[in-house]
């Protein structure tokens, strides 16, 4: 396909405009001068995006973790595959989540964004996830309040009422939905679809009243989940046909075809990750998780023939680590592109990432055991001073909330406490 | 001084002195909201004297736990966490409610006060219990029924997915698109965990849109299509056969010779590798969704009188589906029938299973089909009919528009030749209206009230009126119909049910799905409750083939068999672990759990039974001589076998394993919760998880020794450990084992449990199953041990019965409904313990007839 002209109703510079200039059209590069304005922006500030992502099977430490803290650390066989990018990110040691131990080893997949105690057991309710708690106060100023990636079908975005968002896997629905126009027929039947569950909303809406006093008093408290969403999903319902009125932003980008097999991890994570540059320049969304979830079958890498699950038990066997190792270099290096993207394109002069906070790390501290103390967390971006290994206690682990609280504030969030805090900020971080 | 009554109907609240000071809040412990506990030993009217003499219990209670337990649980020593000088007397906080409730469980069954410390005199520490327990137990049972024990609660997945496609006569797949639905106890049928959120609605109206475009088929009748393929005849078999051995297929390439992988027979052809190429049946992907009937002639070829296992799926390209599989027997050829539903463009796809690989290992790759002596799969012919359409019109049209003037379209004058038929109601607005209502009536599984279908019938006349078609226009109403409240959830009110509620209630439980016009014309009589009937109705909904789902939705939720699929086996440890005896596995439990059902077999069958569920893929697994063909049926164990009940399931030794290692505190912890009905608190946060080393040296075993010397681990351990120990006899895909199996080291045997016997794996460190309970009672492995759960049937019946109750009414077991869980369970017994006298007594129980 070939790359349609960028086309902006208003804006620095409009493409037509420079395009009837020279007579000619041109699929010109896309030019840093030309970013689209935002909701409401006429010479602001970038805005602040939050892109988390999980590997849930661990990384394996002894490859990743520095000996030594502070910014004179020696590299590691991981973080060399980073090694472009050394003064652009920090790596942590020493954080977690208390009290993690949940229904199973790998429980706690669904709380590493969310922070909510004992995944899985008895009475288990998870709480809201990072990047739906700051949707709720932006989400508003983009098309997408927030996107939601994964390799598998599980997400690591969870509502307010501790609900999953299911993750979207194929890179082709995403770019679909950020940038494909729908034709004419299209839209209109989208636009219908639209109004008529506005009406259909403020139709249930009015049933639930009737219902509401039918029953119980312990069962209004419950019903007002009900009402609650169905209130927000008519308010998402009018946003989303305001959003429909206007044109999609356009993009020098060829539409990506999906990964079809399934085992093929690394493939599927470097498309996603391919994804995250092009929303955010675009402004199509500023939150973003993806998870990379592991597998138990074999991923398609040369030299790797156990099953990736398999290989993360290694039980201490080297040729299980070798293997490990493999796959697990192979997704540093799509980190490394993602980085590389991200500070590749600017917008007003300054690099994407430096106004993108990237998050990666694990759920898992060492999936081996299933302990979830000592996480791999590796925070990119968003214009803090990296460039350095921070080191908390082993034994006695600083809360990995108390780095979400400053990465709240950082997107201009005003909160002090978010999930296990037990500080605003993580010491050392600036 | 104070006064109670025990009886549900009472409204007032006990009246009592708090025996502690309240200055400090209560420690808010975490939540622990599994109440399964082990049965207190005494009938309700003896607690109530005992409760009823304990007038003064409060200032007795509060002298029992100074002298007994007040040294390790003050504010300096604050053992456990628990403060009793700050612990307050607020019950209606949940929180302070489970914390007496841990004091009342661990005094009762003698865990508290710990061995070496002072223990109270027995008639005290009954006092304490009978005292504190009875309290516990009005407040609860008041609250209960205040506000009953289910919180509203909406349909789940499951539950959607059946309603919806009964609603409308379809059989679309529905429950895929909504939100996977959270657990609580356990059950995903509970409403704690069902909540409700934009994305829920947002996913409510994806669906419905869905549901209706499949209702509403407006098309001609499908054409029904018969697919007949002949393997000799198929165009891709014949370019294997008939290309030259060798010929490059790139002339460039002198890698790219063609080997020729089928054999060619007067009557067959013969498939000798398990992959590529497999038969991919030409022919049978282009057709509608629908219901297809399938038929497939072969015969095992070269198989040393052994049948050939033959897989057939259904396969969109992206995924594909196991539809069955079927023991094809050597050189005899059988015809095999199966009805299947597949979805638009799905073609069916064929593949042998333990064929390809001679004595020597050569495959057919190496020297070629003429002169392997290799099993293979000689496939004759593949018949495909369908799709089998029982009436056109659709039933759908009159699920949806009820008795709406439908006519069809003439041909001649119609050129849209997607459309044969159209709605022309005279008055639209009118038919709308009763297309509506009685579509609402079935929806909401009750009358509806005056005027309350009025506010949908409006959004099909406002559609009407703005110029849109008939069928769109009741789209939307049917639509909204299918998103309102009084669809999505259950209407339930404090008390005693009523008999629209109660119906729902019962065949939601052993449907999943909504009451049929039986169930709801008993409940406009109102004599749906009436014992008698209720009981009739409760056999016939069991009797009926839908109580298949319960059986799944169950069973897949009670024992774990949703996760078989978690981890996969380790392909050189357990090489023989392929689809078939996964598949086979789950299949074994169920039909294990319905046949105890069917003939009333004894709960306690499920911990020790004399017979097993098997087919041949399974009883090779096991060991068990003289079982052929796929068909899953009841096979009678020997006296001295280790398999009967579910804890030699291969299934259940799945879920409570990975891919690689076996876990004695794992699965210890699955028996104390799923049989036992006592679940084990979660360990304590400053422990460390063990970091298996499979390298052979150290077994599991020797690694967890550290729980049975530890003190503080002992306490919980001694009572996890002990099942898990029994059974490692059993390794993760349910094989019986004496070594434990290794990567590298150790005796290489082959394995002979499989129809593959080129396989083989190395045999390392010997397995110990002795061990001994925390009453001291030991045992020697896995048969001694289950002789010692049985010694208990109560346990194991109240567990069953706990788990029943909690999937069947959408709420766990709380305090007080822990008597009436011994009382079900007492009455069961009496009339011989059987699985289906549980559920009739359950059903009649007032935990499910009331909220």
């Amino acid at each position: 396909m070939t790359p349609a002209a960028p086309h902006f109703t208003a804006g620095p510079i409009s493409r037509r405009a420079f395009l009837r200039g020279t007579g000619v059209a041109l699929a010109l590069p896309f030019l840093d001068a030309m970013w689209p304005q935002r909701a409401g922006a006429a010479q602001q500030a970038a805005p602040k995006r939050l892109v988390a992502i999980c590997t849930s099977l661990g990384i394996y430490g002894p490859a990743l973790f520095p000996k030594e803290a502070g910014r004179d650390y020696g590299s590691t066989q991981y973080l060399d595959m980073l090694k472009d990018h050394r003064s652009d990110f920090t790596i942590f040691s020493g954080l977690s989540h208390p009290e993690q131990a949940g229904a199973d080893g790998h429980s706690s997949e669904m709380t590493w964004l969310t922070a909510a105690r004992h995944p899985g057991l008895g009475g288990f309710r998870n709480s809201i996830s990072l990047d739906q708690f700051v949707a709720e106060k932006i989400g508003v100023e983009t098309r997408f309040p927030s996107l939601t990636l994964g390799t598998g079908g599980t997400s690591q975005s969870y509502t307010r009422s501790g609900v999953m968002i299911p993750a979207e896997t194929r890179p082709s629905q995403v770019f679909a939905k950020l940038f494909v126009e729908g034709s004419a027929w299209e839209v209109e039947q989208q636009m219908r679809k639209l109004r008529e569950g506005r009406s259909i909303m403020d139709a249930v809406n009015d049933e639930a009243k009737r219902f509401s006093a039918r029953v119980g008093a312990a069962d209004r408290d419950k019903l007002d989940e009900y009402f609650t969403s169905v209130r927000e999903m008519e308010q998402r319902l009018a946003k989303a046909e305001d959003w429909m009125k206007k044109p999609k932003p356009k993009i020098d980008a060829h539409p990506p075809e999906d990964i079809k097999n399934e085992a093929d991890l690394i493939g599927r994570m470097q498309l996603l990750f391919e994804m995250v540059p092009l929303a955010v320049q675009t402004d199509s969304t500023r939150l973003i998780t993806i998870l990379v979830q592991g597998r138990g079958d074999v991923p398609p890498i040369a030299g790797v023939s156990m099953d990736h699950h398999n290989l993360s038990h290694h039980g201490q066997d080297p040729e299980k680590i070798r293997q490990l190792e493999l796959i697990e270099t192979a997704q540093m290096g799509a980190l490394d592109k993602l980085f590389a993207a991200l500070k590749q394109k600017t917008e007003g002069g300054t690099p994407l990432l430096d106004n993108t906070m990237v998050l990666f790390g694990s759920n898992l501290g060492n999936a081996n055991s299933h302990d979830w103390h000592n996480l791999p967390i590796l925070l990119a971006g968003g214009g803090f001073r990296h460039g350095q290994h921070l080191a908390y206690d082993a034994k006695d682990n600083t809360p990995l909330c108390n780095l979400f609280v400053q990465m709240l504030q950082k997107m201009n969030v005003e909160a002090d406490s978010f999930g296990t805090n037990s500080a605003a900020s993580i010491a050392g971080l600036a | 001084m104070s006064v109670w009554s025990l009886t549900s109907e009472a409204g007032f609240f006990p009246l009592r002195d708090t025996p502690q000071s309240c200055a400090a809040p209560s420690i808010a412990p975490r939540t622990c909201c599994a109440y399964l506990y082990r049965p207190m030993r005494h009938s309700l009217f003896a607690a109530l004297l005992l409760a009823a003499a304990t007038a003064h219990g409060a200032a007795a209670r509060s002298q029992f736990l100074e002298s007994y337990c007040a040294d390790c649980h003050d504010a300096e020593t604050k053992k456990g966490g628990l403060d009793l000088d700050a612990l307050a007397w607020k019950l209606d906080q949940p929180a302070n409610f489970d914390e007496w409730a841990k004091v009342y469980r661990r005094v009762e069954r003698g865990e508290m006060p710990p061995k070496k410390k002072t223990q109270p005199k027995p008639e005290e520490a009954k006092a304490f219990t009978a005292s504190l327990g009875g309290d516990l137990r009005t407040f609860d049972s008041t609250r209960e029924a205040e506000r009953g024990r289910t919180v509203l609660r909406r349909l789940n997945r499951v539950e959607y997915e059946h309603t919806v496609q009964d609603l409308l006569g379809i059989k679309t797949p529905l429950a895929s698109i909504l939100p996977a639905d959270t657990p609580a106890h356990g059950f995903d049928t509970v409403a704690e965990g069902l909540r409700l959120s934009m994305l829920q609605m947002e996913k409510y109206l994806e669906a419905a849109d869905v549901a209706l475009d499949a209702a509403i088929n407006l098309g001609p009748q499908p054409e029904e299509k018969k697919v007949h393929w002949v393997a000799k005849e198929d165009k891709d078999v014949r370019k294997n056969l008939d290309t030259p051995e060798g010929e490059l297929s790139n002339p460039k390439d002198p890698k790219s010779g063609h080997h020729v992988l089928l054999l060619e027979l007067p009557d067959a052809v013969v498939f000798f590798d398990r992959g590529y190429p497999s038969a991919q049946i030409h022919g049978t992907d282009s057709h509608p969704a629908g219901l297809f009937r399938i038929r497939i002639s072969a015969y095992g070829y070269q198989s040393n009188g052994q049948p050939i296992p033959m897989r057939v799926y259904r396969d969109n390209y992206r995924e594909k589906q196991l539809i069955g599989w079927f023991d094809m027997p050597p050189d005899q050829p059988r015809l095999i029938e199966v009805t299947a539903q597949l979805s638009a463009g799905e073609h069916l796809r064929i593949e042998p299973s333990n064929t390809g690989i001679d004595d020597k290992g050569q495959n057919v790759y190496n020297i070629g089909p003429k002169n392997l002596k290799a099993p293979g799969l000689a496939l004759q012919w593949v018949e495909m009919e369908g799709p089998i359409v029982p009436e056109w019109p659709p039933h759908s049209l009159h699920a949806a528009f009820g008795d709406t003037p439908l006519n069809k379209l003439d041909p001649q004058k119609n050129h849209d030749k997607r459309l044969a038929y159209e709605f022309t109601p005279d008055d639209p607005k009118a038919a709308a209206r009763k297309a509506l209502e009685s579509f609402a009536a079935r929806a909401f599984r009750r009358p509806l009230e005056l005027g309350e279908v009025d506010r949908f019938v409006q959004l099909t006349t406002d559609e009407l009126d703005a110029g849109v078609k008939f069928v769109e226009a009741m789209r939307v109403g049917l639509r909204a119909i299918l998103t309102a409240p009084q669809f999505l959830l259950f209407e339930e009110h404090p008390g005693k049910l009523d008999d629209y509620a109660l119906a729902s209630r019962l065949s939601y439980f052993l449907w999943s799905t909504l009451p049929d016009e039986e169930l709801l014309g008993l409940a406009a009589n109102h004599t749906l409750s009436q014992p008698a009937i209720l009981r009739a109705q409760t056999e016939r909904l069991l009797k009926d083939p839908r109580s298949g789902t319960f059986v799944r939705d169950f069973t897949g939720q009670w024992l774990d068999l949703r996760n078989i699929d978690a981890t996969s086996p380790d392909k050189k440890l357990y090489p023989e672990a392929d689809e078939l005896l996964i598949n086979s596995m789950v299949q074994e439990t169920e039909s294990f759990f319905a046949e105890i059902l069917k003939a009333n077999l004894p709960v306690t069958d499920f911990v020790q039974s004399d017979f097993a569920m098997l087919n041949s893929r399974l009883a090779l697994h096991y060991g068990v001589p003289g079982v052929d063909g796929e068909t899953i049926r009841k096979v009678s164990l020997p006296e001295d076998s280790v398999r009967g009940g579910v804890l030699a399931q291969a299934s259940v030794l799945k879920v409570t394993a990975n891919g690689t290692t076996t876990s004695p505190v794992r699965r210890g912890a699955w028996v104390m919760k799923k049989l036992l009905g006592d679940p084990p608190p979660p360990p304590p946060a400053g422990v460390a998880a063990i970091e298996p080393d499979t390298r052979g040296a150290t077994t599991v075993r020797e690694q967890l020794a550290k729980h049975r010397n530890a003190g503080t681990c002992a306490g919980c351990h001694s009572h996890i450990d002990p099942p898990g120990f029994a059974m490692e006899c059993f390794d993760v895909i349910g094989g019986y084992r004496e070594r434990y199996r290794s990567q590298e080291k150790g005796e290489l045997i082959t394995l002979k449990n499989s129809g593959d016997h080129r396989l083989y794996v190395h045999l390392g460190l010997p397995v110990q199953t002795d061990g001994e309970l925390s009453d001291g009672r030991a045992f020697a492995g896995i048969q001694d041990f289950k002789k010692l759960l049985l010694s208990n049937p109560d346990q194991i019946i109240e567990a069953l019965t706990g788990h029943l109750v909690t999937y069947s009414t959408g709420a766990g077991i709380g305090f007080a409904d822990r008597f009436t869980v011994e009382e079900i369970a007492a009455k069961t017994e009496k009339q011989g313990g059987g699985l289906r006298t549980l559920i009739h007594q359950i059903v009649q129980s007032p935990l499910f007839l009331n909220k």
